[in-house]
C-alpha cells in the first residue's frame, strides 16, 4: 500500500500561500505599469522601487502572515501544544520559511517586468543592493510582524488589523523625512546624480533586520511559552531591542539622499552652447540641444552670450560639490538647467532656455512683479517654445514674428529687470 | 491502564479535554502535521499519519475537511494526532465527555484497541470508561494520590450491607469514590 500523500505546501495547503503571493506580484506589477512606460529608465530609480512597492506588498504579506499563525498556532490547537518538541523556533521556522519564500518570489516576480526593463532600456550604471535589500527586509520585516501578530491574537480574523497596522506604518513615511528611517516607503524617490545616503541605508537595512529577528525571537518564545489561558506577556520583551534603536533616527532625522560621487557626464558642444547630460541621460542630449536650437531659432540666434550652458538638472548636485571644492561657487553661475526626468519629460520643450530669454527666470526670482509683467515674459517664452507662434488669441497674436523677435532684441534688459508689459509690445 | 510495549520520538502523546482543529485542512494533513510537531521526520509524517488512522478507524475520512466531521470523529482525530509519533504513553483528558452514547461506546472501543499495545493513561469522570477500560484506578485528591489498585479494590472500601449505602441512588464505584474523598476530609478535620 502507498504512503498517503501529503498536500503540497503543507500543512495549509496551496491556499493561503498563493493566493497573497499572487496579489503581492499583481500590485508590484500594476504599480511599476507606468514606469515601464517611460522613454528611458534609471538603475537609481528601479532599485529604490524594490523598497517603495512595500507600501501594498507589505500589508498583504503581514495580513497572510498573521493568518497562517492564526489557524496553526492557537495554543488549543491539538498539533500546536507548547510542550511538543518542535513547538516554537522549529514550528515558527517553518511557517516563516513558507511564507518568507514564497512571498518573496512573488514579489521578485512582481518587479521582474521592471527590471527587465531597465536592463533593456537603462543607459548607464547598475542596480543598487542596498536599496534593493532594504526592500526584501521590509518585507520580511512586515511577515514577521504579522506572524507575531497572529500567535499573541491567536485568530486569523487579526489579519485585517494587521493589514491596516502595517499599512499605517507605511503611511508614516509619506508624511515627511521624520519617520524615513524607519519604514519601508519614503516619501520621495532618488533620481539620477543622487543616491540614498550609505548611513541611512545602512541604518535602514539594520533596523528592518533587527525588526525580523524580533519579532521571530518573540513568537517562538510566546509559542514555547503560552497557554489557553495564559499570554506570556514578558516574551514580547526582545521586540524592545528596534523600539530603542529607532529612537535616535526619530530625535535626529539622517539624511536621505547624498550626492552621487564620480557623476558621469555626457557633453557636447554646438553652435557655441554646451550641453551636457547625467551618463544615465545620454540619449536625451540631441532631444536637449534640439530644443535649444528650436527656441534660439525663434528668438534669433543672438543671445549675446546669455545661453552658453545647458545642463541636465540631475548635474546640479555634484557641479555644486565640485565648485565649493574648487573655491569657486559661481563657476555655474550662467549655466540653465534642465529637468531632465523620464516621467512625463518635458526636456524637448526648450521651457527653461525660453523662459530665461524670455525674462520669465528673471521675474519668478523678483517678488514685487505685477500681474502684466510676469504674464507677458510667459506669453513670450511660450511663443520662443511654440517656433516663435503665436496663441489665436493673446497679447501675440498679430504681430509678425520678425518684428516680435527685432523687439525681444531691442529690449533685453527691459525683459531682464522684469519691468515691460503687454502695452510695450509693438503694433 | 493497559501496559504498552513500543516507543519512539517524543514518549508522551496528550489529547486535553478541549482542543480544536483547523477545520479547512484534510484529516490526513491534520494528523500529519501533529505527527511532524512531535519530532517525526517530514518525510515519515504521511505513512506515520496513516497508521494512526488506521488505529482510530478514521483511514476512509483522511482526505475529508475536518470540518465536515462529528464531534466523535473529531475526538478520535485528536487520538491520532496523539498517536501519530508513536508515544510510549498516551494520555487522554476526558475524551468521552459532551459525546453521545454511540460515540462514547465507539471512542472506548478505539481507546481499549490502542491500550493494548502501549499505556494510556485516562482522566475521565465517567464510571463507565473506568469500568470498561480500566485495569488500575488512580484517585486524586487535593493533588495528591489517595488511591491507586483496582477497581475491585476501590469498591471493596464500602460495606454493601449497610442501609443507607443500599438506599443509595449511585453505583457501587459511586458510593466507594464518595466515602473515600469524605473520609479524606474527615481525616483533615
Amino acid at each position: 500500500m502507498t504512503d498517503p500523500v501529503l498536500r503540497r505546501l503543507w500543512p495549509l495547503g496551496p491556499w493561503p500561500l498563493l493566493l497573497p503571493a499572487a496579489a503581492i506580484a499583481a500590485a508590484a506589477v500594476l504599480a511599476t505599469t507606468a514606469m515601464r512606460s517611460w522613454p528611458y529608465q534609471e538603475w537609481v530609480r528601479t532599485s529604490a522601487e524594490f523598497h517603495q512597492q512595500n507600501a501594498f506588498a507589505g500589508p498583504i504579506a503581514a495580513a497572510a502572515a498573521t493568518y497562517y499563525a492564526g489557524r496553526l498556532t492557537r495554543p488549543d490547537r491539538v498539533f500546536a501544544l507548547p510542550s511538543a518538541p518542535r513547538a516554537g523556533r522549529d514550528s515558527a521556522r517553518r511557517h516563516l520559511g513558507l511564507l518568507a519564500v514564497t512571498f518573496t518570489l512573488a514579489y521578485l516576480v512582481g518587479m521582474a517586468p521592471l527590471t527587465a526593463v531597465t536592463v533593456e532600456h537603462a543607459e548607464h550604471g547598475g542596480p543598487d543592493p542596498l536599496p534593493i535589500a532594504t526592500g526584501l527586509l521590509g518585507l520580511w520585516a512586515s511577515i514577521a510582524v504579522g506572524y507575531l501578530i497572529g500567535v499573541v491574537g491567536r485568530g486569523a480574523l487579526w489579519a485585517p488589523i494587521s493589514f491596516v497596522a502595517v499599512f499605517a506604518v507605511v503611511v508614516l513615511g509619506t508624511g515627511g523625512d521624520t519617520f524615513s528611517a524607519l519604514v519601508p516607503v519614503l516619501h520621495v524617490a532618488p533620481a539620477a546624480g543622487r543616491v540614498e545616503a550609505l548611513p541611512f541605508t545602512v541604518y535602514r537595512v539594520a533596523f528592518f533586520l533587527l525588526v525580523a529577528v524580533a519579532a521571530v525571537v518573540a513568537a517562538t518564545a510566546v509559542l514555547r511559552r503560552h497557554r489557553t489561558r495564559h499570554r506570556p506577556v514578558r516574551a514580547m520583551a526582545p521586540l524592545l531591542v528596534p523600539v530603542v534603536l529607532a529612537v535616535p533616527a526619530v530625535v535626529s532625522t539622517p539624511a536621505l539622499f547624498a550626492v552621487e560621487q564620480d557623476v558621469q557626464r555626457v557633453c557636447r558642444t554646438q553652435r557655441g552652447i554646451e550641453h551636457c547630460v547625467h551618463a544615465a541621460h545620454r540619449s536625451r542630449l540631441p532631444v536637449m540641444e534640439q530644443a535649444t536650437a528650436a527656441v534660439l531659432t525663434a528668438y534669433g540666434d543672438d543671445t549675446s552670450g546669455r545661453v552658453r550652458r545647458v545642463y541636465d538638472e540631475s548635474l546640479r548636485w555634484a557641479t555644486a560639490v565640485d565648485d565649493a571644492a574648487s573655491g569657486n561657487t559661481e563657476a555655474h553661475q550662467d549655466v540653465v538647467w534642465v529637468a531632465v526626468q523620464p516621467m512625463s519629460p518635458t526636456d524637448h520643450t526648450g521651457r527653461e532656455v525660453a523662459w530665461l530669454l524670455a525674462g520669465a527666470t528673471a521675474c519668478a526670482a523678483r517678488s514685487d512683479t505685477t500681474d502684466e509683467e510676469r504674464a507677458l515674459t510667459v506669453e513670450l517664452a511660450l511663443w520662443l517654445q511654440n517656433g516663435g507662434r503665436a496663441a489665436s488669441s493673446g497679447p501675440l497674436s498679430g504681430i509678425a514674428p520678425h518684428a516680435l523677435r527685432d523687439w525681444m532684441s531691442a529690449h533685453r534688459t527691459g525683459l531682464d529687470t522684469c519691468v515691460l508689459t503687454a502695452a510695450d509690445l509693438p503694433g | 491502564m493497559r501496559d504498552g510495549d513500543r516507543g519512539a520520538g517524543f514518549a508522551v502523546g496528550f489529547v486535553p479535554q478541549r482542543f480544536s482543529l483547523a477545520g479547512e485542512m484534510r484529516v490526513l494533513d491534520t494528523v500529519a502535521y501533529a505527527a511532524w510537531v512531535n519530532g517525526v521526520a517530514r518525510e515519515d509524517c504521511g505513512k506515520a499519519a496513516g497508521t494512526a488512522l488506521e488505529m482510530v478507524g478514521l483511514s476512509d475520512n483522511a482526505r475529508t475537511r475536518v470540518r465536515a466531521l462529528s464531534g466523535g470523529q473529531r475526538q478520535r482525530v485528536g487520538i491520532a494526532a496523539a498517536l501519530a509519533h508513536q508515544p510510549r504513553l498516551l494520555v487522554l483528558d476526558e475524551p468521552t465527555a459532551g459525546l453521545d452514547p454511540g460515540q462514547r461506546l465507539r471512542l472506548r472501543e478505539v481507546v481499549a484497541a490502542i491500550g493494548a499495545t502501549r499505556a494510556v493513561l485516562l482522566s475521565t469522570h465517567l464510571i463507565e470508561d473506568i469500568s470498561h477500560l480500566c485495569d488500575r484506578v488512580g484517585v486524586l485528591a487535593g493533588g495528591r494520590l489517595v488511591f491507586d489498585g483496582t477497581e475491585r479494590e476501590l469498591t471493596a472500601l464500602i460495606d454493601d450491607t449497610d442501609a443507607t449505602a443500599a438506599a443509595s441512588a449511585g453505583s457501587r464505584f459511586e458510593r466507594a469514590y464518595d466515602a473515600l474523598i469524605t473520609g479524606l476530609g474527615a481525616a483533615r478535620d
